[in-house]
């Protein structure tokens, strides 16, 4: 298949690769097990607890704000936290929200508030301005704390990754075991962009310490709805 | 600001020298190694059979390299179906001379890049420099290192042989004189000149840890989100990958995934995964419009057909660099290349004998006790290939060598002669000094190699006169 979008030779490509695992009968030089069909699920030590609160734990530990939400008043609460801990100073925290479904019953609510400016979700220099970015999730893992977030459901990816704070709602039922549980479901069409997160942003490039935020949020919080 | 091309000087035996008279690299190694060693022992136990998995793993990279070319195509076609572009680069400069006509098409004038041990080792930099491009590292690591002119010295720290004072004093380079010494304000200072050339790149250009050929998805695992922003903000993202980095699909994957951040820093997951496929879709609000895959081969199809194919395997996860006795003291500048460590000191030769015509050398930096093979995720027998190496540069032994070792061989045999020898030795070492490290006819072997001075009095004499 040869393709506009393609360039260099495909078939010289390949064919030097033929030739040489022809000639090394693609052989390791110690034995090797053949591969197991249908490969198995990587295997974990058992936690303890259901799939949220070892998410809970396993967030936690990397810094990460889990805060359980079970009606309209909860999820407030989260909110209003998230906005008090990224408002810079006195002035209005600037708030970006995904397209993620469940972002939409906060965007008027955040509206109505004379503490918040909610910005137009354009483009990737607008987003770099707010103090808040807010998505929804399409799953979670629960062994390492990890939430999903797809550019499909977001609109985008910037959201999640320019300011300086993040707050992600997941769905509890989204929540798998193992991180296999997740990507052993991919099938194509793929987003664009997935992203599996895990806590904030951190650095270990000076003298292997610990900085947050050196590139994407410094803070996570997860609203996890159940 | 220009990044040098790697400079391979002087030999092996003087990069050993200078490395080991300097301590505070020494401690700053020693920690690090030591310090991911513990991590990797905690992170690996939360497996219920470690070996089971390392097991699947390189069953797994075999299935890959025994079909390589089929999931190549099967991952540029899903890759092109998805809107991407696909460039097959036989050599390093078929590779940058794509990201230079890319460049020159978009009018491109500033580059960012997230980390990529293949963009060094095809000398990405420079080449686009050389047209006038400002090409930025976003890495923190490898941003101190460009600011300080220097390559890196960890395939995963790259800045590892740099403690803080020496850091802010490379940044002050940008900042003026200002920054203190404070781990966080040097990444605060470095988040601020680099979200600004994030927001005006023309373009980004990251590496590929996994190609998934199921779904034509790029993987990459960050921990920074540098990888992220730089696939993420500017209009174009150019990818790079090494042509033997794919798998088959996502139960690959897992298995690969679940090893590489806990071989690497211990971490049981990196704070990104991110899988790429394909630009923007329509009605994103963000993501680059152009997507560009670059497939290298660069010496690497080479490797797959000799007794080597199984280095291939490898996924960069820096291991065996950790555990090595002769990283552990000599560091990553001291290999002379991009890649360092039992990995690199196997790899170099293989990819760049051209540039690095004493690469061979780098075998004996080795004293193949095969930690790194006990390290490996996927089971690389690394001390056999360096075995395999120093067999290959004996290959063309002359008849005075082969004469020497066989005469050694010869004495050492039998104990009346082995104990005279020594007793030579020692009085001829004590006359001449340092200068017995040169013997006649087997000096290939003596260059990588420093005799310790000989005692006064031997063990066994003064065992014999009773100085117990």
């Amino acid at each position: 298949m040869t393709s506009v979008r393609e360039t260099g030779d495909r078939a010289a490509f390949l064919s030097t690769i033929r030739r040489a695992i022809a000639a090394s009968h693609g052989q390791f030089t110690r034995p090797v097990e053949p591969l197991v069909s249908p490969l198995p699920l990587v295997e974990y030590v058992a936690e303890h607890g259901t799939l949220a609160e070892q998410f809970t734990t396993a967030l936690t530990l990397l810094g990460g704000v889990v805060r359980r939400v079970v009606d309209g008043t909860t999820l407030a609460a989260v909110v209003d936290d998230a906005l008090g801990f990224a408002r810079r100073d006195d002035e209005r925290v600037r708030v970006v929200l995904s397209d993620d479904p469940d972002c939409d019953r906060l965007r008027s609510w955040l509206a109505q508030r004379d503490d918040v400016e909610v910005l137009d979700y354009d483009n990737a220099a607008t987003v770099a301005t707010a103090d808040l970015g807010i998505t929804g999730a399409r799953g979670a893992v629960a062994l390492t704390g990890s939430v999903v977030v797809d550019a499909a459901f977001a609109g985008g990816r910037t959201v999640s990754l320019l300011p300086p704070v993040h707050l992600v709602l997941v769905d509890a039922a989204s929540i798998v075991a193992a991180p296999g549980d997740l990507w052993r479901a991919m099938r194509a069409p793929m987003p664009s962009n997935l992203v599996q997160i895990t806590g904030p942003s951190r650095s270990a490039d000076i003298e292997l310490i610990i900085t947050l935020g050196v590139h994407g949020p410094r803070a996570l919080w997860v609203g996890l709805l159940t | 600001m220009t990044t040098q091309p790697i400079a391979i000087t002087p030999r092996l035996r003087a990069r050993t020298t200078a490395a080991l008279g300097d301590e505070r690299l020494g401690r700053a190694l020693s920690n690090a190694a030591d310090t991911f060693e513990q991590r990797r022992a905690i992170a690996t136990a939360a497996f219920v059979d470690h070996d089971q998995v390392r097991n699947h793993a390189r069953s797994i990279r075999a299935d890959v390299l025994s079909r390589l070319p089929d999931l190549l195509e099967e991952f540029a076609d899903r890759v092109i179906a998805a809107g991407g572009h696909v460039c097959w680069a036989p050599t390093a400069s078929d590779a940058t001379n794509y990201v230079r006509d890319v460049a020159r098409r978009r009018g491109a004038k500033r580059v960012v890049k997230g980390k990529s041990m293949l963009s060094e080792e095809i000398a990405l930099n420079p080449a686009l420099e050389a047209d006038g491009i400002e090409v930025t590292e976003t890495d923190l690591g490898e941003w101190i290192i460009q600011v300080a002119n220097e390559t890196p010295s960890h395939i995963i720290v790259p800045a590892i042989h740099r403690d803080r004072g020496q850091i802010r004093d490379a940044l002050n380079k940008v900042a003026g004189g200002d920054l203190t010494d404070v781990p966080e304000e040097l990444a605060a200072f470095a988040r601020a000149q680099l979200r600004a050339k994030f927001l005006e790149a023309d373009i980004g250009i990251t590496g590929v840890n996994f190609g998934v050929a199921s779904t034509g998805s790029c993987v990459l695992v960050t921990n920074e989100g540098n990888g992220r922003l730089t696939s993420s903000v500017p209009p174009v993202h150019i990818a790079l990958m090494g042509m033997e980095r794919v798998v088959a699909d996502w139960d690959q994957l897992d298995v690969m995934l679940a090893l590489l951040p806990r071989s690497a820093t211990g971490q049981a997951v990196t704070t990104y995964v991110s899988a790429m496929t394909g630009p923007r879709k329509d009605g994103e609000r963000d993501g680059p419009d152009e997507f560009h895959l670059v497939i290298v081969d660069n010496g690497r199809s080479a490797v797959a057909g000799s007794e080597f194919a199984e280095m291939l395997s490898c996924i960069r996860c820096g291991a065996c660099l950790n555990v090595c006795p002769v990283y552990r003291q000599i560091g990553g500048h001291a290999y002379g290349w991009v890649y360092s460590g039992p990995m690199g000191a196997v790899l170099t030769p293989l990819l760049a004998q051209r540039e690095y015509t004493t690469a061979n050398e780098l075998a004996n930096a080795s004293s193949l006790c095969g930690a790194c093979w006990e390290a490996c995720p996927v089971g690389i027998p690394l001390q056999d290939m360096l075995l395999a190496q120093r067999r290959r540069n004996a290959a063309d032994v002359r008849p005075t060598e082969e004469a020497a070792w066989n005469a050694w061989a010869a004495t050492w045999s039998r104990t009346g002669t082995y104990w005279a020898s020594l007793r030579t030795g020692n009085a001829v070492q004590r006359l001449l000094g340092d200068n017995l490290a040169r013997l006649p006819g087997v000096g290939r072997w003596t260059d990588g190699r420093a005799l310790p001075p000989a005692a006064e009095v031997s063990f066994r004499d003064a065992w014999r006169r009773g100085d117990r």
